[in-house]
């Protein structure tokens, strides 16, 4: 079980305090998965980011609880941390996991220092069977192995920086937009990919602002619009009955296989250095009245399992 | 077991090139096979960068020999007629016996004589002669001797260079170790006092001349507080006994040394400092820290080693600049190297020797872009392809 | 606009505009009140009245505050010219009173005599000390004697002073101005006596060299270290400035041309970059200084030649990136010519990345101007600061201790440099947001 209580994430920047992730929980049983959606700059990465603890600055993490089976990590010491929980219980791909190889080794000798950083390693024989073996999950060829990230596309580094996420096999996975500049076919792969490791009951936090592409994954939903969590709960029943503008105008700006008008939402999100008071949508949304400038909206349950925090639900 | 061969190969041919010149290119030939066998696009990369480096080579001589065939050789004459007139003029017995006929003789001599050193002849004759005897060094110098008396440029240049390699290669290899570790340190702790000293210190790098500073050091320490030997490599006459000799050394070496290691470990510190901030901020690296590396072997393997080529360049390039910028520091130190040789070649219209000395400096520096350039494509998998 | 004010707004970027604009107001004040001292950089003559190699006045005031003696110009307290025998010859006799309370000696004592005369007139000079002793300093014809007299130098004079103290080996002025150990007090007087055939006209000064002088002293030829440096400021600025922006605008136009045309072209010109690269500057220039003997504008086209690279590389590499944006692509496809593209959409671009390189580029482009001055192979005409270093140590300024000769060329070099070392290394940190502290 993965609980994420009142996380708050907050950049120390020279314009001021941007408060990037400002009180977002949610919780995740084995096996579940959870997608994250929202625009760009709504702090879904820094989240992904707080739960792995790799905030560096001028990020801190200031306040809320990230429990696993019950243990605060953000309490335990950075080296146990490291030893016990990073990769081994929780791995992550990161956005942009092109660029999470390093230039001067092979997709091998990463492979073997993960394994050795977690005393998993058992000689050379052994450590080249099992990135093989991974390489192959990911549909890679062997010879990746021996090869160096320029010598791979970016759809190929994708996959050898997932394959690399599943080496310990953990328990959680987060995928940061693991589709995001990669063409419809690979994508499709890779979605189908992450399916098939769910059914083996890996829990999967998949973030994107691709509704689409979550819809299809994930068991939970959580949206997100500028640090806050504004609408949560299950995937089904989010989608089909959306409680909070804002999730009803992203679904609406999503395109569907089905067609239909596509729309955007008007504006942009907010400076999260200043950001607007009470409900942090009110300036975008349609149905803004005086309450939504002066007064936070408070998560409230619409249905069973289904949480939204807007005025008007 | 690969890699061991090459480099053990590598090795015989380097030191084989100046014990053995037959025996170095069969070593040579061999390392290429063996290199086109393994690996053909990597051999022929650097084998590229080998000839890149000989054509550069090549066409420095050329315009080097080409300036001076022109306007130099007009001063040589000129020089030569000069000198001619007052070899006679010095000799009044001369001069009365040949009575008119004084300048027909002056004439004559000059003539003579200008024949003799090919002076008569365009530049592009004189270029084979030339391009041979001083890719050799054995060129023959008209003012400067070594030593031993030899005019030999080789002799000559031989003589100096270990001493300008035991100074500035001795400040370089000080002001390296002193600068990369300030700059690690400052690189690690951003913002605090050893960084804002590296920040400080580059810009003092950056913007002093080094022989000033040794010129004020000269007055501080020389002249004012009468504590080291204002100029020279050891006392005249130096002494007999080894380790006095020695001691003598360090104490004339000790201030040019302090400038020399004062005016450039900021420089050192601060690209080292940028490097490494630089690479610290690489996706990789986080990436790296993600999979549960512990923090040596992230520093290590993720932040130093990427930077491995960046930093080798600012090596290799202060290494070959402080030769160059030796010229004017040995003057103020009247250090007798090769920088103070090549002073006074120009003071004295020492041709041959200017020309050595440009190519000895020349091919220093070829050589150490060639190294590198090397261990770029072996330490970057980037540029190897 | 942009990159300005937030380079002002770095530490570093601040601290060198600033010192840059008040170098500037320095050099439009040198150049508008010291701007005529240029013309007499090489005049030995103008100088040679002045104090030779003695310190700066505050120096003296701080070391040996009750021995400074400042420099005094003095004009005659008593002319009387007297016509003898009719008109036949003239009697002229030239009087200088030297009121004199220092604790110290002169550094020298300097006489100027512009005698025009039909035929050489007998010269005496009488030196009166405020005891009462006289010492006859010169007696010849004015033929043998020089315009400009040092009482230090002048063989006639140290050997009649010698002759009188019955010392020697100390300079003349000394003994004349010393009573043992004690420095006279008191109204010396010179008296100079003409007496010639015809008609004699007589200009003359008196000057008494100080054991200080001005802001920053002078050199061993008695030039104003002041005057010289300030005169030498717009030169170093000039010199920095057109060097590197010489170089910083043809590597622009270099990088510009090979990026965007890449291919063949981009391997050919980088090909070219590198070999430029592997030339080892300094030797060259030197050598092209000596066979060519180039004037200063020739010296900075020389320098410009080996410092363009830099500028070339990082404008190629940001129009490789920038090639490949948005509205440069969409130029592209409405067909628009690629010099077009180049100028409109990709050079505005890149233009704060060549001024950072032109600021950069100051400190290596004085550095080396002066190196070659300092070898002797500049510009002799131009008094630089590289000129002023070379004389410095041509006489030995640094084993001698003539620490004012050496300090303020060579600190003026540094704060040229320094101020655009910082507003390069602001601009290089705006412009390139990985280096930015967090
Ligand atoms: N290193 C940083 N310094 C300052 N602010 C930061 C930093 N990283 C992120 N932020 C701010 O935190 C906010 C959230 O960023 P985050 O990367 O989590 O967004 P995101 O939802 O992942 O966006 P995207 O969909 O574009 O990836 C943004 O507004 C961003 O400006
Ligand atoms: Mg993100």
């Amino acid at each position: 079980m993965l609980e994420v209580r009142d996380l708050k994430v907050y950049y120390y920047t020279k314009k001021g305090v941007a408060r990037a992730v400002d009180g977002v929980s949610f919780s995740l049983k084995r096996g579940e998965s959870l997608g994250i959606a929202g625009e760009s700059g709504c702090g879904k990465s820094t989240t992904g980011m707080a739960i792995m603890r790799l905030v560096e600055r001028p990020g801190r993490i200031v306040g809320g609880e990230v429990l696993l089976d019950g243990t605060d990590v953000l309490k335990m010491d950075e080296e146990s941390f490291r030893r016990e929980v990073r990769w081994r219980r929780i791995s992550m791909v990161f956005q942009g996991a092109m660029n999470s190889l390093t230039p001067v080794y092979t997709v091998y000798q990463h492979f073997k220092e993960t394994l050795k950083a977690h005393g998993a390693y058992a000689g050379e024989e052994e450590a080249r069977e099992i990135t093989v073996k991974m390489l192959r999950m990911v549909s890679l060829p062997p010879e990746v192995a021996d090869r160096y990230p320029h010598q791979l596309s970016g759809g190929q580094k994708q996959r050898v920086a997932i394959a690399l996420a599943l080496l310990l096999s953990p328990e959680y996975v987060i995928a940061d937009e693991p589709t995001t500049a990669l063409d419809v076919i690979v994508q499709a792969q890779i979605i189908n990919l992450l399916k098939e490791l769910q059914e083996k009951g890996m829990s999967i936090i998949l973030i994107s602002h691709d509704l689409g592409v979550i819809s299809a994954l994930s068991d939970k939903l959580l949206i997100m619009y500028a640090g806050k969590a504004v609408e949560y709960g299950s995937a089904e029943k989010v989608l089909r009955n959306p409680a909070h503008p804002y999730t009803k105008m992203l679904l609406e700006a999503t395109p569907r296989v089905s067609g239909g008008e596509l729309r955007w939402i008007p504006g942009s999100p907010p400076d999260l250095t200043n950001p607007p008071s009470g409900c942090r949508f009110h300036p975008r949304c349609p149905l803004a009245k005086e309450v939504c400038r002066e007064e936070e909206p408070k998560m409230v349950e619409v249905e069973n399992g289904h949480w939204a925090a807007c005025h008007f639900t | 077991m690969l890699k061991f061969v090459v480099l053990s190969l590598l090795l015989i041919a380097s030191i084989l090139t100046f014990l053995n010149p037959p025996l170095a290119a069969v070593a040579w030939l061999a390392l290429v096979a063996l290199g086109l066998k393994k690996d053909r696009a990597l051999t022929l990369k650097i084998l590229t960068r080998v000839a890149n480096a000989a054509l550069v080579l090549l066409a420095v001589l050329v315009i080097t020999v080409a300036m001076f065939g022109g306007t130099i050789a007009e001063i040589k004459k000129e020089m030569i007629i000069s000198e001619v007139k007052r070899w006679v003029m010095s000799q009044p017995q001369l001069v009365q016996k040949l009575g008119p006929k004084v300048k027909e003789f002056i004439a004559q001599q000059a003539e003579r004589l200008i024949k003799a050193e090919g002076l008569d002849r365009p530049w592009y004759e004189n270029l084979p002669y030339y391009l041979s005897t001083v890719v050799t060094l054995e060129l023959r110098s008209q003012v400067l001797r070594s030593n031993t008396g030899s005019q030999l440029v080789r002799d000559i240049t031989m003589e100096r260079l270990p001493r300008t390699v035991l100074l500035f290669t001795t400040a370089t290899i000080i002001s390296a170790v002193a600068g990369i570790l300030l700059g690690l340190v400052a690189a690690r702790k951003r913002g605090s006092f050893v960084d804002k000293f590296v920040t400080f210190a580059a810009l003092i790098s950056a913007s002093f001349p080094m022989w000033w500073i040794g010129m004020i050091m000269i007055q501080i320490f020389s002249y004012g507080l009468n504590l080291f030997p204002s100029g020279g490599m050891t006392s005249v006459p130096p002494p007999k006994e080894l380790l006095a000799y020695l001691s003598d050394l360090l104490y004339h070496m000790a201030l040019p040394l302090t400038t020399i290691v004062l005016v450039s470990f900021g420089g050192w510190a601060y690209v080292t400092r940028s490097i490494l901030v630089g690479a610290t901020k690489e996706d990789y690296v986080l990436a790296a820290k993600a999979r549960g590396l512990a923090e040596r072997v992230i520093l290590l393997r993720h932040v130093l080693r990427p930077s491995l080529p960046p930093i080798l360049t600012m090596i290799a390039l202060s290494l070959v600049a402080s030769l160059t910028g030796a010229i004017i520091t040995e003057i103020v130190f009247n250090w007798p190297g090769m920088g103070l040789l090549y002073w006074e070649a120009i003071e004295t219209l020492d041709v041959p020797v200017i020309l050595g000395l440009t190519y000895v400096f020349t091919l220093v520096f070829v050589i150490a872009m060639l190294i590198l350039d090397i261990l770029y494509i072996i330490l970057d998998p980037r540029v190897r392809g | 606009m942009e990159v300005v004010r937030e380079l002002l707004s770095q530490r570093a970027g601040a601290f060198g505009a600033a010192l840059f604009v008040v170098l500037l107001l320095l050099a439009l004040y040198s150049m508008s009140s010291l701007g005529g001292y240029a013309r007499l950089w090489h005049n030995t003559t103008y100088w040679s009245v002045y104090p030779s190699a003695v310190p700066p006045e505050w120096f003296g005031k701080l070391l040996y505050p009750d021995k400074v003696v400042p420099t005094l110009f003095l004009d005659p307290t008593n002319v009387t010219k007297k016509s003898l025998f009719n008109g036949a010859a003239t009697n002229v006799t030239v009087v200088y009173e030297i009121p004199y309370s220092y604790g110290g000696v002169p550094n020298d004592i300097k006489l100027i005599l512009n005698i025009k005369y039909e035929s050489a007139p007998g010269v005496k000079v009488v030196f009166i000390r405020p005891d009462g002793k006289a010492v006859t300093v010169i007696r010849d014809s004015a033929k043998n004697i020089p315009t400009i007299i040092s009482f230090n130098n002048f063989d006639q004079i140290k050997n009649n002073v010698y002759t009188w103290s019955r010392v020697s080996g100390v300079q003349p002025v000394e003994l004349l101005f010393k009573e043992g150990d004690e420095v006279l007090k008191g109204t010396y007087k010179v008296v100079v006596t003409i007496i010639g055939l015809g008609e004699v006209d007589v200009r003359s000064e008196l000057v008494v060299d100080g054991n200080v002088y001005g802001l920053m002293g002078t050199d061993i030829f008695g030039r104003d270290i002041f005057v010289y440096t300030m005169v030498g400021l717009p030169y170093g600025l000039l010199i920095g400035v057109l060097t590197s922006l010489i170089a910083a605008v043809w590597g622009t136009g270099y990088g510009l041309v090979s990026g965007y045309a890449g291919g063949k072209v981009d391997e050919v010109m980088q090909r070219i970059l590198e070999i430029w690269y592997s030339i080892p500057a300094l030797p060259i220039l030197i050598m092209l200084a000596i066979i060519y003997k180039p004037t200063l504008m020739l010296i900075i086209l020389l320098i410009a030649v080996f410092s363009w690279m830099g500028a070339a590389k990082v404008v190629r590499s940001m129009v490789l990136s920038l090639k490949n944006e948005g509205y440069v692509m969409a130029a592209k496809a409405a067909g628009a010519p690629s010099t077009w593209i180049m100028i409109k959409h990709v050079l505005p671009q890149v233009l704060p990345y060549t001024a950072a390189q032109v600021a950069l580029g100051v400190p290596g482009a004085i550095l080396t101007e002066v190196s070659l001055d300092f070898l002797g192979l500049g510009d002799p005409n131009v008094p630089t600061w590289g000129w002023m270093l070379h004389d410095a140590q041509v006489y030995g300024a640094s084993v001698n201790g003539y620490w004012w000769w050496i300090t303020p060329p060579g600190l003026m070099v540094a704060l040229v440099a320094l101020s655009f070392a910082m507003m390069g290394y602001a601009l290089d940190v705006v412009l390139n947001p990985r280096l930015r502290e967090v």
